[in-house]
C-alpha cells in the first residue's frame, strides 16, 4: 500500500492541477470554515473536526441556473442549457471527513429515483472525493450511531489514513483506493507518493472510545407508529425553525425552483430550500400542512430515520453532528433520537414489568 | 461616564465568571411555586445544554423541574422570541426569565401588541454580561438592570447612559470610505446562505408572513447571489430600524458569521443621535419610525 506524508500533500495538489483538476480542499475564512478552490496546500485547514459547511454545495449547489431564455425578435424565445465544462469541472475534494464523503452517495438514491437529477449525476461523476478519517471528534459527532465510523470508505474514492491520533500534525498517511475512479487517479497523478512502507493507522483509539449513543432501528421501528405521539410537542420546544441544521447537513437535498428575469430574458434557478420553513409546505390555497415546527421537526427526523431507510434502505444522516454545533439553541437531532430510544426502552420495560 | 462603568461590569464579570448566579436558588424557588400555585403554567429560562458548554432554552411545567434552571455567562439567548410562536401564544400565562437586554424586546413587543402583559410573568436577572470574553453588546450595555420586570433578582446595579462615544465599533466602521465599506459588506453578505436563522431567532421579527415570503411577487429574491443577499439583509435592516433592541442574537445565531451586529448598531447608532430615543426602554415610548407628529420638521422633502 502506498503512502503520503504532510510535506507531499503539495505535491498532490500540484499534481492534481496539472491534470486538469480543480482542487477543493477544507479553508478557514475568519471565523467560519468551508470547502473551496485552493492553489497552495497552506491554505487547507487539516485539523479541523469538520467545517462549518458540508462540501454538498460541490455536488448540489445552493443556487444554480438550469435554464435560460432570451427574447429573440417578436415571438421567438431562446432557451439555453449550461453546459456540462461549467457546471461539472473535474474536480478534487481533498480532506473530507468520512462523514461528508457518504453525503453525495446516499442522496444519489433519490437523485436517481424518479429521474435522473444530471447536474448531481454530471458533478458526482466528474469528482474525485479524497477522505481523510478522524483521529478527533467532538461531542456532537456520532457516526458510529448510523452505521458509520471515523474511517469508513462508504463514497470516499481515496482513504487516507492517518499514523498519528492528533490532527493537524506531521502525518504518514496510507493511501488507499476505495473506488475504480481513485485507482484511475493516482495513477494518473502518480509521483506524489511516498513509498510502500505500512505505518500502523492511529484510529482504534477514537474508533473505540465513539459508542453508538441510539440504536437507529430501534427509533425506526416506534416512528412506524407515533406519528401523533405528544412527544413531538414538548421535545421541540427550543426549535427556532431555521434552516441552520439542513444548509450545514450534508445529507438534506431540498430545492425550491425559482424564475428569475423579466419578458426579455432571465434564468430559472435552483435554490435550497429547508424542510424547517414554514413557507417550505404552504399551498396556494393558504392551507399548511406543516403549520407548526414540531410538524417539521417531525418531518426532517422522520425523512431520515424512516422515510429515506423504507424507501432506499439507508439513513438518511451520517452523523456528522452540525446540526448540533451549529445550532442557535443547541437543540439537535441526535439529542431526540437518544430520547426516543430512551423512551422505547423505558416503555418496553414497563411493558414487561406489566407482563410479569 | 462609560469608562467608570466598564471597571464596574469587569469586576463583576470576574466575580461570576466561575460562580453562578448568586440569586439562582431564589429563582429556581420563585419558578417553583408559581407553577405549584398555578399561577403560570409553564416558566421559559435556562438550563444546561446537551452539548456539555452550551446552556440551552428550558421549557419548565413540572415544578419539580424547576431546579434544573441555571444563569451564567453562557446564557445569551434572548428567550423572548419564543413568545412569537406558535406552541407558547397558545400555552396560557407563563413566566419567562429576561436579561436586561431581552427585557428590552418585551417592551417593543407591548408596545407593538405583539403579547398581552397580563399573560406574563416577568423574571428579571441583574446581569453583567454574557460571553467569555465579554460580548461587545454587554461592554456598552444599558440595562444591567432590566427596564422591566415583575420580579428582580440579583442586586440592582446602576444602569449606563449612553452617549455618541458609545458605539466604538461602528464608529471604526464609520471611518472607512464608501468604497472601502461596499467591499467590506460584499465580502461578508457574501457568505449568506439564506437559512435565515436571523429572522426566525429575532424576537422583533413578528411578521407572520415576512416580505421575504411572499412570492407574488417575489419581492426579495431568494436566491443567496450578492443580489439576493444584499436584499435580505438590508430589507431586514430597514425593518428593524428604531425596532432593534441590540441583543445581537442574529449575528450569533448566523452559521455564517456575518457581522450582523454592526448592522444593528448602526442602526441603533443612527435612532439615537437622531431622535434621542432608544428602543425598549419603556413599554409606552412612541416609536420614532412609526409615529406621526403634527408639527414636526420634514425637512426632506423639498
Amino acid at each position: 500500500m502506498i503512502t503520503i506524508n504532510t510535506n507531499s500533500l503539495g505535491k498532490l495538489l500540484e499534481s492534481a492541477r496539472s491534470a486538469g483538476y480543480r482542487f477543493v480542499a477544507p479553508v478557514r475564512d475568519g471565523t467560519i470554515s468551508l470547502f473551496r478552490p485552493v492553489d497552495r496546500i497552506q491554505e487547507i485547514a487539516l485539523d479541523l473536526i469538520t467545517p462549518v459547511k458540508s462540501p454538498k454545495e460541490y455536488f448540489f449547489s445552493d443556487h444554480e441556473c438550469i435554464l435560460s431564455y432570451k427574447r429573440s425578435g417578436k415571438s421567438l424565445i431562446e432557451l439555453s442549457e449550461p453546459s456540462k465544462e461549467d457546471y461539472a469541472p473535474p474536480t478534487v475534494i481533498f480532506g473530507c471527513r468520512p462523514c461528508d464523503a457518504a453525503g453525495p452517495g446516499i442522496i444519489r438514491e433519490v437523485m436517481t429515483w424518479d429521474c435522473d437529477d444530471k447536474f448531481f449525476l454530471d458533478r458526482l461523476e466528474s469528482t474525485v472525493i479524497i477522505t481523510i478519517a478522524c483521529v478527533e471528534a467532538d461531542e456532537a459527532c456520532y457516526c458510529t450511531s448510523v452505521d458509520m465510523a471515523p474511517d469508513s470508505e462508504t463514497g470516499s474514492d481515496i482513504l487516507l489514513t492517518p499514523s498519528k491520533d492528533k490532527p493537524g500534525v506531521q502525518q504518514e498517511y496510507l493511501v488507499k483506493a476505495v473506488t475504480e475512479k481513485g485507482s484511475r487517479f493516482i495513477e494518473q497523478t502518480k509521483g506524489w507518493s511516498d513509498g510502500t512502507v505500512n505505518p500502523a493507522p492511529a484510529i482504534e483509539g477514537l474508533k473505540s472510545s465513539m459508542k453508538p449513543t441510539f440504536d437507529a432501528e430501534r427509533v425506526r421501528k416506534w416512528l412506524d407508529t407515533s406519528f401523533e405521539d405528544k412527544f413531538w410537542d414538548t421535545a421541540t420546544l427550543a426549535c427556532i425553525s431555521c434552516g441552520t441544521c439542513t444548509y450545514t447537513c450534508p445529507t438534506c437535498h431540498c430545492y425550491d425552483i425559482i424564475d428569475e428575469g423579466n419578458t426579455d430574458g432571465g434564468k430559472r434557478l435552483r435554490n435550497w430550500d429547508a424542510c424547517m420553513m414554514e413557507l417550505f409546505t404552504l399551498h396556494a390555497s393558504g392551507h399548511n400542512p406543516r403549520p407548526t415546527k414540531s410538524n417539521r421537526f417531525r418531518q426532517r427526523l422522520t425523512h431520515k430515520f424512516k422515510y429515506y431507510p423504507d424507501l432506499f434502505n439507508r439513513i438518511l444522516c451520517t452523523g456528522c453532528g452540525r446540526c448540533q454545533r451549529y445550532c442557535p439553541t443547541d437543540h439537535a437531532l441526535k439529542n431526540l433520537l437518544e430520547q426516543i430510544d430512551k423512551l422505547v426502552s423505558t416503555e418496553s420495560q414497563a411493558a414487561e414489568a406489566v407482563d410479569k | 461616564m462609560l469608562g467608570v462603568m466598564v471597571d464596574v461590569s469587569d469586576a463583576e464579570t470576574t466575580s461570576t465568571a466561575n460562580a453562578t448566579f448568586r440569586e439562582l436558588s431564589t429563582l429556581q424557588s420563585f419558578a417553583k411555586k408559581l407553577l405549584e400555585s398555578g399561577t403560570v403554567k409553564m416558566v421559559i429560562g435556562y438550563s444546561q445544554g446537551y452539548t456539555s458548554d452550551r446552556a440551552m432554552p428550558a421549557f419548565i411545567t413540572d415544578p419539580e423541574k424547576a431546579s434544573s434552571l441555571i444563569f451564567d455567562k453562557r446564557c445569551f439567548h434572548n428567550l423572548t422570541m419564543y413568545l412569537k410562536t406558535a406552541e407558547i401564544k397558545c400555552a396560557g400565562k407563563i413566566a419567562i426569565v429576561v436579561k436586561g437586554c431581552d427585557a428590552k424586546a418585551l417592551n417593543v413587543l407591548l408596545l407593538e401588541n405583539q403579547i398581552k402583559r397580563e399573560n406574563l410573568v416577568i423574571l428579571g436577572l441583574v446581569c453583567i454580561g454574557v460571553g467569555d470574553p465579554t460580548l461587545e453588546k454587554c461592554r456598552i450595555c444599558n440595562v444591567n438592570t432590566p427596564p422591566i420586570y415583575d420580579e428582580l433578582f440579583g442586586k440592582p446595579v446602576p444602569n449606563k447612559e449612553w452617549t455618541s462615544a458609545t458605539f466604538t465599533r461602528v464608529k471604526e466602521l464609520e471611518g472607512k470610505s464608501q468604497k472601502e465599506l461596499w467591499e467590506f459588506w460584499v465580502n461578508e453578505f457574501n457568505r449568506c446562505i439564506k437559512c435565515y436563522a436571523c429572522r426566525e431567532v429575532c424576537p422583533i421579527c413578528t411578521c407572520t408572513r415576512c416580505i421575504t415570503d411572499k412570492n407574488q411577487p417575489q419581492w426579495v429574491p431568494t436566491s443567496p447571489h450578492s443580489m439576493g443577499n444584499f436584499h435580505w439583509n438590508l430589507t431586514r435592516a430597514f425593518h428593524l430600524a428604531g425596532r432593534c433592541i441590540g441583543c445581537d442574537e442574529c449575528e450569533r445565531s448566523c452559521p455564517a458569521d456575518i457581522p450582523l451586529s454592526l448592522v444593528n448598531w448602526k442602526l441603533i447608532k443612527q435612532v439615537f443621535e437622531k431622535y434621542g430615543f432608544i428602543a425598549g426602554m419603556s413599554p409606552d415610548d412612541l416609536p420614532p419610525m412609526s409615529t406621526y407628529v403634527e408639527g414636526e420638521e420634514e425637512e426632506f422633502i423639498k
